[in-house]
């Protein structure tokens, strides 16, 4: 039983960090990047890549997330530039149409074969949980990561300057200019931001489900649902969100099988955006038109 | 000193500022006043490129700074105190006052220091240092937009329509504060409709009307004459319009 | 059955010229006439509507999978399974619909993924009847006891590809495809154009999930087998490949879109892998170089190579549907309105009896009363954050009203038990225009005008698509009118040129004249001078005036206005409002003279101290 709920935990944990890296983006840009699944995948191969050439763990995350890095920069100057002038269908089209290029390049070089990795920093070792249950050690580190990683955004928020700036220009472009903050080197901090979130989620996802071409496609939807239940504005309801779904998910695989997952996460995600739509955690009580 | 000559600009195809030409000189209090709709708030927004304008130049202490964006104009020393005042509702008066100069890497303490100035001129705000903005009363949210401005040591600082939602007390806080402004080597420019209590804050004046400058005055007083005037613009003149009732 | 008739035609000839195909060629025809007809639903929604989908993929295979069902589990012959299953996909389309009408955008997209994320799951696992995941066999299809092989499937596919072309873009030139263009631009204008937000919304999702039904039952039979992989994310973004590529908004491009992207691969077979890739590259290329797709690009050469080609086309296309105005014809349309002018001429056209209204934690507007008389022009002024735009915005419905009433000709349209919706108000003869002209960019100035009068004309969604007799006769009254009025407003550019070439004052008179159209008996003018030079502002209130004495009913014009002297020299009453509260209402020379007023505009009194006023409440809300 506890192997159920920790594991839902990690999984949910999983959702939160791509519902964070997806609010990340959202506040400040108010743009959605469909492509986000994508980024995930790409830093889950970068972390294949890396421990086939056997680097050491700090060099792993490095280049996980400046991979991350990289493609924020890169997602920046598609939308702030290039679809600049365009409205959000433009945009949302546009980043769809991003991710079918990003998994076809990773399905045509490496072929649709899954390649094991070990855990980031626990490598294939397991614990054990009672009732003679075990669980890879991995499990433990999505849920660190994940829980302190958010935490940590969410106090560079509150309580620094600089991510009081960010606030700022969540809260109004002009204003914020007004006080001289750089609104455009705060949008392409959100974007690396996010970035780099996703592709941390893949360093710590692909030891559960192995890397393969399609596995952060796979579950774009549910970060989506976790990011909806915190409102899109709230970090730290992002990761909530996440969690609670990844519970809610294993315990309703148990009752009513696997298959059902998406069907449920559908059926939340249309209960709090008709319903609720600030989520559990949003303040203000916004109409989504 | 800022120059602004034959400036058009609008939002969209919408044409507000037509061939607008002002002057601010160094230390002067200029008014620009005129009903609403008239292109007030456009300008400042103008001035410091909220919106851009479609064609004219603005130059500041000789350099041209149309093309330049909005962060970069407020560190070339010019502030706007916007009608909607600026603030960041979610943040502190402290925060506020803090992140308003951001832009300058100052210390600390440099910081704390310039924020204590402002606390002096504002007692009011003192008392509240860690209230969110959000629940300041009007006075209060203009007193702090205003010190916001100041925390930058602009200038020239742009006031756009200062006195709106204010109570008559609040307005003679805020009109000493000018004054006290006037007598430094800041540049002040004052968008308003009060003319009544603006006319007696500033160096000269200039009225718009329709996007169009129409009139610059150079000297002006509180004479009843000159407010008779330009109430005539505000409300029409004073003999019975032709065609009116049937 | 004009209409009809030519979609009969070129079906026919579409069909024929597929039957003269090899076996191979015919398929691959075949196929993208399905894709053709997906692409054309979906255009609808995205493009016209404006309204994000990605379930297009899961439409399709309801359809698939639906007919397949219906056909092994009934004993119901082929040729009612069909509309029956087309008609199950319009339901699950229209109920997918009714979230569109609380959300937008990215909102919208991600519920309709959702959907088929759902509908996966359903194919997947929901049991044998779907087979159990690998999928069903389509069985023969027979009609009265004949079996139709493969060729006759394509050649089937390729005449209703060809058919439901011709009638789309019918549909798309209707009174339907105006409203949902102009409810794409602006939904608030669309409102107060009389246009029902809610039923738009809907008809456009069944719609295009009924296509995508359609098709998705050809499908069945064309592959002769169906799988859950057909139908999933991929697929759907293919379509939305297609739409995009080919042109949004445009039925040409819903042709264009699956024949080029789909033949491409065909010569160059060797590179089949790259195909996804390859249509992501394409995407992300027109959107950022080409906006309106390869149709777009067609359309610019045409421009450049043979200029005004494209307009005699369309004039002369206007000429053979029936819909252009005939010389000699005199215009009328049976008007379709609710409540009348009261009786008794003494009955305010106007009035607001102690209107309270509050918005964002304010109260805007405080027991508001004023009464305008019939056939006055009225101002209404008053200094920023006075509640003027506000007071108006409670009548349109877009606040709501805390307590008071607001009372038209004697009747309760806002306020008390019974509330008249915002679409109807046009029915009411009520009109109004916004701060900002709301045109609709992808309508002609005259198409801007007709679409004034949506709620005066009869036409839905199958009479609007074939055209008979009696929409072809509203339509070319409707022209008239629409003609009519804008020469009234003094406009005197090309009325068949697209929006986007007109100035600022000429989309004023524009926007005026769409609401003038419909010979409204309460005219609401927000702000109708701002941006104008003072000659253009003046001739705008002469031009009103004038227009005012020529009609034959009256008309009560209700004027927002900073201009003061302006207004006053031409309103015959006015009412000043302070603090969201009347002050005075009178004669311009009695406001004038009202102590509260003067001080308003000078400063001496100003409104008492309360809790913070966000100010710029009632700055002008410019569109970005």
């Amino acid at each position: 039983m506890v192997a159920i709920n920790v594991g839902g935990l990690a999984i949910g944990a999983i959702y939160g960090l791509m519902a964070v890296g997806v609010v990340l983006v959202f506040r400040t840009t108010a743009r959605v990047n469909f492509a986000h699944g994508e980024v995930l995948t790409f830093g889950g191969y970068a972390y294949w890549l890396a421990t086939k050439n056997g680097t050491s763990q700090a060099l792993e995350l490095a280049l996980v997330l400046a991979l991350g890095i990289v493609i924020g920069v890169g997602f920046f100057v598609i939308t702030h530039y290039l679809l600049g002038r365009s409205d959000e269908l433009t945009v949302v089209i546009g980043t769809l149409g991003v991710s079918v290029v990003m998994l076809n390049a990773v399905q045509l070089h490496y072929t649709d074969l899954g390649h094991r990795v070990p855990g980031w920093l626990t490598g294939y070792s397991t614990v054990p949980i009672g009732g003679g249950e075990v669980v890879p050690s991995n499990t433990f580190v999505i849920l660190g990561v994940g829980i302190v990683s958010t935490l940590a955004l969410h106090a560079w928020f509150q309580l620094t300057r600089r991510g009081q700036a960010v606030r700022a220009v969540a809260e109004s472009r002009e204003d914020a200019a007004l006080s001289g903050i750089p609104v455009r080197r705060v949008l392409l901090f959100s974007w690396v931001a996010g970035c780099a979130f996703a592709t941390l989620s893949g360093l710590l996802l692909a030891p559960a489900v192995d890397v393969y071409p399609s596995m952060g496609g796979d579950i774009l939807f549910k970060g989506f649902v976790a990011a909806a239940l915190g409102g899109f504005e709230s970090i730290i309801g992002a990761m909530v969100g996440g969690l609670l779904l990844g519970l809610i998910e294993v315990h309703s695989n148990q009752l009513f099988g696997a298959e059902m997952k998406d069907l449920i996460s559908f059926l939340i995600l249309l209960a709090v955006l008709l319903v609720r739509p600030q989520g559990l955690f949003g303040r203000t009580q916004l109409r989504r038109v | 000193m800022l120059t602004l000559s034959n400036i058009s600009s609008g939002y969209g195809r919408i044409g507000i500022l037509r061939e607008v030409g002002l002057e601010v000189a160094r230390g002067q209090a200029v008014g620009l006043f005129g009903r609403n709709g008239a292109g007030k708030t456009t300008l400042s927004k103008t001035i410091v490129s909220t919106i851009r304008a479609s064609s004219g130049d603005i130059t500041w202490d000789g350099r041209r700074i149309n093309r330049l964006r909005t962060e970069q104009i407020v560190k070339l020393g010019i502030s706007l105190v916007p009608q909607s005042r600026g603030l960041f509702m979610g943040l502190s008066v402290d925060e506020n006052l803090a992140l308003s100069c951001i832009a300058f890497r100052l210390g600390r303490k440099e910081v704390a220091r310039r924020a204590g100035e402002i606390y002096e001129r504002f007692p009011s705000l003192a008392s509240r240092r860690d209230v969110a903005a959000a629940s300041l009363s009007g006075g209060e949210q203009q007193m702090l937009a205003i010190g916001k401005a100041l925390m930058r040591r602009p200038r020239l600082l742009i006031l756009d329509e200062p006195s709106t939602g204010l109570a008559p007390k609040v307005l003679e806080d805020i009109a000493g504060l000018v004054q006290d402004l006037r007598d430094s080597e800041l540049s002040i420019l004052l968008t308003e409709q009060n003319i009544h209590w603006a006319l007696s804050m500033v160096d000269s004046a200039y009225v718009i009307e329709q996007g169009r400058i129409v009139d610059h005055l150079a000297t002006p007083g509180r004479s009843a004459k000159q407010v008779d005037e330009l109430m005539a613009r505000y409300l029409g003149a004073t003999e019975a319009p032709v065609g009116a009732g049937r | 059955m004009r209409v009809f008739a030519a979609a009969l035609g070129f079906g026919t000839i579409v069909a024929l010229g597929d039957a003269e195909l090899g076996a191979y060629h015919q398929f691959v025809i075949a196929r993208i006439a399905l894709l053709i007809l997906v692409t054309l639903g979906l255009n609808v929604l995205i493009g016209v509507t404006g309204l994000l989908s990605l379930a297009s993929a899961a439409f399709m295979g309801v359809g698939a999978f639906g007919v397949i069902i219906v056909l092994q589990k009934t004993s119901i012959p082929l040729i009612l399974a069909v509309p029956i299953v087309v008609l199950g996909t319009w339901c699950v389309g229209w109920a997918l619909g009714t979230t569109s009408l609380r959300l937008s955008g990215f909102y919208l997209a991600l519920v309709t993924l959702g959907f088929l994320v759902a509908f996966q799951t359903v194919v997947q696992h929901g049991g044998a009847t779907f087979g159990s995941g690998y999928g069903l066999l389509a069985p023969i299809p027979t009609i009265f006891g004949h079996s139709l092989s493969i060729e006759w499937v394509c050649i089937l596919s390729t005449f209703f590809a060809g058919f439901c072309t011709v009638l789309v873009w019918s549909l798309v030139n209707s009174r339907l495809g105006r409203a949902w263009r102009t409810m794409k631009a602006n939904p608030v204008a669309a409102e107060l154009a009389g246009m029902n937000i809610t039923r738009l919304k809907t008809s456009a999702f069944a719609f295009s999930a009924a296509i995508a039904g359609f098709a998705g039952t050809g499908y069945a039979f064309l592959q002769q087998a169906v799988s859950p992989q057909a139908f999933d994310i991929n697929e759907t973004i293919d379509h939305l490949v297609y739409a995009v590529v080919g042109g949004l908004g445009s039925t040409l491009g819903s042709v264009l879109g699956p024949l080029v992207l789909e033949e491409l691969p065909e010569y160059m077979r060797s590179l089949q892998q790259y195909r996804q890739l390859f249509f992501g590259l394409a995407l992300i290329l027109i959107l950022v170089l080409a906006p309106r797709g390869l149709a777009g690009l067609v359309h610019d050469a045409i421009d450049r190579v043979a200029p005004g080609l494209s307009r005699r086309t369309q004039a002369t296309v206007s000429r053979l549907l029936g819909t252009a105005p005939r010389a000699g014809e005199q215009p009328a349309l049976k008007a379709r309105r609710r409540g009348a002018a009261a009786t008794d001429p003494e009955t305010p056209a106007l009035e607001y009896r102690d209107v309270t209204v509050r918005y964002g934690g304010l109260t805007a507007v405080r027991e508001l009363s004023f009464a305008v008389r019939r056939g006055q022009i009225h101002g209404l002024i008053g200094p920023n954050g006075a509640g003027k735009t506000t007071a108006i915005n409670a009548l349109c419905g877009l606040v709501s009203v805390a307590s008071g009433e607001i009372v038209q000709d004697g009747e309760v349209i806002r306020g008390g038990r019974r509330s008249v919706a915002s679409w109807r108000l046009a029915q009411h003869g009520v009109a109004r225009t916004f701060q900002t002209p709301l045109v609709v960019p992808e309508l002609s100035a005259l198409e801007n005008v007709v679409a004034g009068l949506h709620s005066q004309l009869r036409s839905g969604l199958i009479t609007g698509t074939l055209k008979p007799r009696f929409v072809r006769r509203e339509e070319r009254a409707a022209r008239s009118l629409a003609a009519q009025a804008l020469e009234r407003v003094g406009f005197d550019s090309d009325s068949a040129a697209p929006v986007g070439s007109l100035g600022f004052g000429e989309l004023r008179q524009l926007e005026i004249a769409r609401a003038i159209v419909t010979r409204p008996r309460l005219l609401l003018l927000d702000e109708p001078t701002s941006g104008l030079e003072l000659e253009a502002a003046v001739a705008m209130l002469e031009q009103l005036r004038s227009l005012q004495a020529e009609l034959e009913e009256a008309l009560t014009v209700l004027i927002v206005e900073h201009n003061v002297p302006l207004l006053f020299s031409h309103c015959e009453t006015v009412t000043a409002m302070i603090d969201g509260h009347a002050v005075i209402t009178g004669t311009p020379d009695e406001v004038r003279a009202e102590p509260e007023v003067r001080s308003s505009y000078l400063g001496d009194q100003l409104i008492a101290e309360g809790v913070g006023r966000k100010a710029g409440e009632e700055m002008h809300a410019y569109a970005e």
